[in-house]
Order: structure tokens, then sequence, then C-alpha cells
């Protein structure tokens, strides 16, 4: 997929963007390994903390409207919240195959789209998991980005 | 001290204690190396004195006993395992890529039009927020991760005390056996000598 021409640190208007903050550092501790993860399992965990959490907090959910759920109307949206944890699970599953892939675009999109149909159904997933899947992307991108780059320049050296 | 200043202290201590508990785990590991090392020397001491079949009461109460103590010498193993095996931690973003973000926020704010004091006000309370973010959010899986380390080496433990306790016990049948058979000193026999 061709890249966009913009600079980096600009939008497409070539306005100076914020800088995203890079996400947390997750470090694989115990028995014989030490490890950090890079940046590609960094997203992965990412995804699947947040999914982790959506998991555990599924039961609570906004209701609109002037009448309250049944229990099984309750049960049931419960299980969508979940079904939607799970998309995020299967998400990172395919993000973990995509590291062999550079030439693939990561998801994020279909970050965005799962987070969205949660907010459909009442639920907002914590936001400090959100946003550090959000950053883990960011940095899995640049990691891929120059991954690439020396890629290339090794190419034109070779 | 603003409100994000005295949230940043409260939440870095939490974040620190929770690095430190996840060293506690492993640092309370050689109580149960000591406690294996009591359960071996005592199977060694007594190896000697294990009835070969068992039929009767006294050799049938050995081996019962020294069953349990094999299942929760291995379940104690088990555990022990479990309570040091991999996980993953969620540590502060390297020092690197927190410095060149501070770097970034700097440039941003002065091509945004701000003054250099008013960008480094700016960069200071991004930083600090972005900070107790990270904080928050380590602080709570390490603490989850901990929690779990710390139950399974608290039953692992457990279990280690109930090793040590069927091995005594052990000890204690076969030497009461002993006593009473052979009646040493001529103290405990109870069956006496023909």
């Amino acid at each position: 997929m061709a890249r966009s021409p913009v600079k980096e640190g600009t939008d497409a208007a070539g306005r100076i963007e914020k800088p995203v903050p890079p996400p947390m550092q997750s470090v694989i501790k115990g028995g014989w390994t030490y490890r950090v993860e890079d940046p590609i399992e960094t997203s992965v965990s990412a995804l699947k903390e947040l999914a982790q959490q959506i998991r555990t907090a599924s039961r609570f959910f906004a209701q609109y409207g002037r009448k309250r759920f049944s229990p099984p109307e309750a049960r049931t949206r419960e299980q969508e919240i979940v079904a939607l944890a799970a998309e995020f699970e299967k998400l990172a599953a395919e993000m973990e195959q995509l590291a062999a892939a550079p030439q693939h675009p990561l998801p994020f999109h279909r970050v965005t789209e799962i987070v969205q149909k949660l907010h459909k159904l009442g639920f907002y997933p914590n936001n400090l998991l959100f946003e550090n899947v959000v950053r883990a992307f960011v940095s899995a991108e640049k990691f891929r980005r120059s991954e690439q780059s020396a890629f290339n320049g090794e190419e034109d050296h070779g | 001290m603003d409100a994000n200043e005295y949230l940043e202290t409260l939440v870095a201590e939490s974040y620190k204690r929770e690095l430190d508990q996840e060293e506690n785990v492993v640092r309370s590991l050689p109580f149960a190396a000591a406690a294996l090392a009591v359960v071996s020397t005592i199977m060694v001491v007594i190896r000697g004195y294990v009835p070969s079949r068992a039929i009767g009461f006294y050799p049938a109460a050995v081996w019962i006993f020294l069953i349990a103590f094999g299942v929760s010498v291995a379940l104690a193993l088990c555990f022990l395992f479990l309570a040091v095996a991999a996980k993953r931690l969620q540590y502060l973003s390297p020092p690197n890529e927190l410095y060149s973000y501070v770097i970034d926020l700097r440039k941003y704010y002065i091509a945004m039009g701000s003054s250099p004091q008013q960008a480094e006000q700016q960069v200071v309370e991004d930083t600090r927020s972005f900070m107790i973010e990270q904080y928050t959010i380590g602080a709570a899986h390490n603490q989850r991760v901990n929690l779990e380390r710390s139950r399974t080496r608290t039953k692992a433990f457990a279990t280690l005390i109930v090793s040590l306790a069927l091995a005594f016990a052990t000890v204690v049948i076969i030497l009461a056996h002993g006593a009473m058979k052979r009646g040493d000193n001529g103290t405990i026999s109870c069956q006496g000598r023909d």
C-alpha cells in the first residue's frame, strides 16, 4: 500500500501534529526469561490488556431510555460486549502474524471500529488502556517504517 | 503543590511499591529452598527405616504418610514454578523515547507560537499528565501480576509446611514404632522383650 507523502510530524494539511507519547514498555520477566517486547509485540499486549479489561468490566454498561434491561437482556448485552473483547483478541492474534509481513499496514481502523461498536452498546473501555493501544500502534508503525527504510538502504548498498 | 503534582507523587509511590513487591516474591524463595532441604534430609535419614511391604498397621501408616508427603512436595514444586514463571510486566517507557517525546513536545509548542517560558510550562504539564498515566497503568497491571504470584507463592508455602509436617509425622511414627518394639533404654517399651 502506498504511503501518504505527508512529512512525519505533520498532518495532511501540513500543520504540525502534537507528538504522540511513547507506549508503556512491556517486559517479560520470570523463570529464565527477561525480555523486552518489540513495538509490534507491545501493540499485541496492549490489545490483549484492553480485551481483558473489557471482559472484566463487561457487566458495567450504560442503558439509554426509561426502561431498565431485564436480566436476560442485560446478559445478552454483556455477551455482545464480551464478543467484541474477543474481536480484540482475534485482532491481537492477527497482529502477531503481521509482524512477519511488514508491507501490510497495521489495522488500527479495526480498533476504532470495535471501540465504536462498544460505544453503541453503551460500554466505554478504560481510557488509559485505549490510549496505550493507540500509542503502541503509533510506535509500532514508526518501528516498521524504520525497519523498512533500513532494509531499503541495505538493498541500495547491496 | 497542585493536584497533578500530588497525584503524581501518590501513583509513583504505588508504582514503586509494586516493583518492590515483584522482587519480594523472588526474595522469599530461599525459605522454600530451606524447607525442601530439610525434608530431603529427613527422607535420607529415614530411608533405611521404611518398611518394604505395606502389610499391617505400621507399614501402611508409614506408606500413607510417605505418599501424602510425595504428593505435597510435588504440589509445592508446581506452585513454586508457577510463582516464578514468566509474566508480562508494564514498565515506564524507555528513557530514550521519553527524551525524544519531551524534545518533540518542546518543538511543537515553539512552532505553535508559545514563548520559551510558556512552552516549558506546557511541556512540564503534558509530561506530568503522561507520567501519571504511565504510573497508573503500570501500577494496576503489575499489581494484578503480583497478586497472582503472591497467591501462588502462598499456596506453595502452605503445601511446603504440610510436607514438613508429614515428614515429621513419618519420623515420629518410625521412632515410636522402633521404641515400642525394641524398648530402647528400657523406657518406652510397651511390648517388652522375651
